[in-house]
């Protein structure tokens, strides 16, 4: 099971799984971002390629308009996955 | 350990529950399942999303050898794609620089210790090994 929800524009939770299924849930939620915001990982258990994507044109978008995301409390698991995509270098993470 | 799995994204939990199962029976530490799940996730999406629409099943079956799993997904028709050929993604680069698309088989490369692709009788087959052993991540 996968759940996204959004608090004060600011802060976006994560929780469950994000596989390729949940691409347009995600999508819908990401796309509306305007400002900074916080991704916080930490009740995502799992993240594949696609979620990595989603993340991936959003900072490209937002860091357009001069802000980004910010992304904290990876789980060892997805931490691996994103340093093995190279998303250390190009998203700040705690 | 053997599933026959419907050729569709809904399908993904099926892959899920093949892998719980694979994990529970061979008293395997859970901390390797989710990179077991992601490995099989990416490619039989891959099979989905650039195969031909099909009412036939992906044959996966998972075994252990040692403390490595071997994992075969058998495409059983589909247009011939051979994942080893694909270009590296760039993942280093500033941030304009990356492309969306392709991590997907990247990340397969970087999970498994091998990945051999075969097609024979119109059949896609996908070869792969993962240490279940402690992994080493590239700093």
């Amino acid at each position: 099971m996968f759940r996204i929800e959004v608090k004060n524009d600011k802060e976006v939770n994560l929780a469950g799984r994000w596989d390729a299924a949940q691409a347009d849930k995600a999508r819908v939620v990401f796309d509306e971002l305007k400002g900074p915001c916080t991704v916080n990982f930490k009740e995502l258990d799992y993240i594949s390629s696609s979620g990595l994507g989603i993340l991936l044109a959003t900072q490209k978008r937002l860091n357009d308009a001069g802000t980004g995301l910010k992304l904290a409390n990876l789980n060892n698991y997805i931490s691996d996955v994103f340093r093995y995509a190279g998303f250390d270098a190009i998203f700040e993470i705690e | 350990m053997q599933k026959e799995i419907p050729k569709n994204m809904d399908s993904l939990p099926v892959i899920v529950d093949l892998v719980a199962r694979f994990f529970r029976v061979n008293s395997l530490d859970r901390a390797f399942e989710n990179p077991v799940n992601l490995v099989l996730e990416e490619l039989f999406s891959n099979m989905v999303r650039h195969g031909e629409p099909s009412e036939d099943p992906v044959d996966v079956s998972l075994e252990l050898a040692g403390t490595k799993l071997q994992a075969v997904l058998t495409e059983k028709s589909g247009l011939p794609f051979d994942l080893t050929k694909f270009p590296a993604a760039i993942t280093n680069g500033n941030l304009q620089k990356r492309k969306i698309g392709g991590l997907g088989i990247h990340l397969v490369r970087s999970f498994v210790d091998t990945l051999e692709y075969r097609r024979e009788k119109n059949r896609n087959i996908i070869r792969l090994t993962l240490s279940l052993e402690k992994q080493h991540v590239p700093d």
